[in-house]
């Protein structure tokens, strides 16, 4: 058996120093400056809809933008619920997908797993995948452009319609903050 | 969170999330690296915590998964030679300082279940859950560990 008093004596003085504690909250002052964006917002794939279904999906026909200057209402790890100027409400799960140039090679990161997407995107321009988000939602993340200029979407099948969602992956967000985004249609 | 709450939180949680990590890592500025990501990332996190012990154990859950991560990463910086190691802390009893090293020279999963065990008092099944792992594994571990402490403290005595 352990000791479990020397134990407890022994690692309690194992402390952090007072530097890295000042630094974290230098740190907090940077993070409230910089406003970097959430995870959860670098890219999203909406996955249900709570209300207004059939409206969505009479847009759906029009593959139109419908939802704008949504304000995220409530979030977890996993999703997001948003809601536009008219009360419409929309239900989002995340994915992290990203894709950047390292050493002349494109990589895509899917829910941390690497990719080297780079002879995809030079031969065809485009690279796609299936991830799942955290919820076990199909989520298709696919990578559209060149090796200089190129996008990352995700989509997901919403009841036999795909909906995408695009987001700056500059902005950044949080419960009651209000931000322009689109929800377009791309069935 | 406010900024005042967050002081609070790197005060209650600072030493504590060094410690898990410490005993993960077994190197003191990659533990600070941790303690300093786990504590921002409840600083952004927008969730109110259903109690104290509920944002307790999401804290230890984000920190331990930065030590996984930071163990898969070849950026990790290496452990600390044990007398560094040892030195991190110092110690008034040679007793300490013995059980110190040995723990250290357990595996790094071994020993961060057991100081989840033993210092934060959680149950096997709670750090199962904390360290992704399930409750007979974590079971094991603290077997082993223990087994392996007791080999060796032994040996230590009858050495001196």
């Amino acid at each position: 058996m352990i000791d479990k008093k020397l134990y407890c004596e022994t690692f309690s003085r194992l402390r952090a120093s007072d530097e890295a504690k000042k630094e974290v909250l230098l740190k907090m002052s940077e993070t409230k400056k910089t406003r970097r964006p959430l995870r959860a917002l670098r890219v999203l794939a909406m996955a249900a809809m709570l209300t207004l279904a059939l409206a969505v999906s009479a847009n759906a026909a029009s593959n139109g933008a419908f939802f704008e200057n949504l304000r995220i209402i409530w979030q977890d790890e996993n999703q997001i619920l948003m809601e536009d100027d008219n009360g419409n409400q929309v239900v989002v799960t995340c994915v992290d997908a990203d894709a950047e140039l390292r050493d002349g090679k494109l990589i895509l990161t899917v829910n941390d797993e690497e990719i080297d997407i780079t002879d995809s995107i030079a031969e065809s321009g485009s690279f796609s995948v299936t991830a799942k988000g955290e919820d076990g939602t199909e989520v298709e993340v696919s990578v559209t452009g060149t090796l200089e200029d190129w996008e990352v979407h995700t989509s997901v099948d919403g009841g036999g319609v795909d909906y995408s969602v695009n987001t700056d992956a500059e902005r950044s967000a949080e419960c009651g903050q209000s931000f322009t985004t689109t929800v377009v249609t791309t069935d | 969170m406010t900024d005042q709450r967050f002081r609070e939180a790197v005060e209650l949680y600072g030493d504590m999330v060094f410690r898990l990590a410490y005993s993960y890592l077994k190197n003191r500025a990659d533990a600070e690296d941790v303690m300093q990501e786990a504590l921002l990332k409840l600083y952004v996190e927008p969730r109110d915590f259903e109690s104290a012990e509920h944002e307790k154990r999401w804290v230890l859950h984000v920190a331990a998964n930065e030590c996984k991560k930071l163990l898969r990463s070849p950026w990790r910086r290496r452990t600390d030679p044990l007398d560094e190691a040892a030195e991190t802390a110092a110690f008034d009893q040679p007793a300490q300082t013995e059980l110190f090293r040995q723990v250290m020279a357990l595996p790094p999963k071994y020993r961060a279940a057991v100081y989840l065990h033993y210092y934060e008092g959680c149950s096997v099944k709670e750090i199962g859950e904390l360290l992704g792992a399930k409750a007979s594994t974590v079971q094991t571990w603290l077997m082993r560990a223990r087994g392996q402490l007791k080999t060796k403290l032994k040996e230590a005595e009858a050495y001196d």
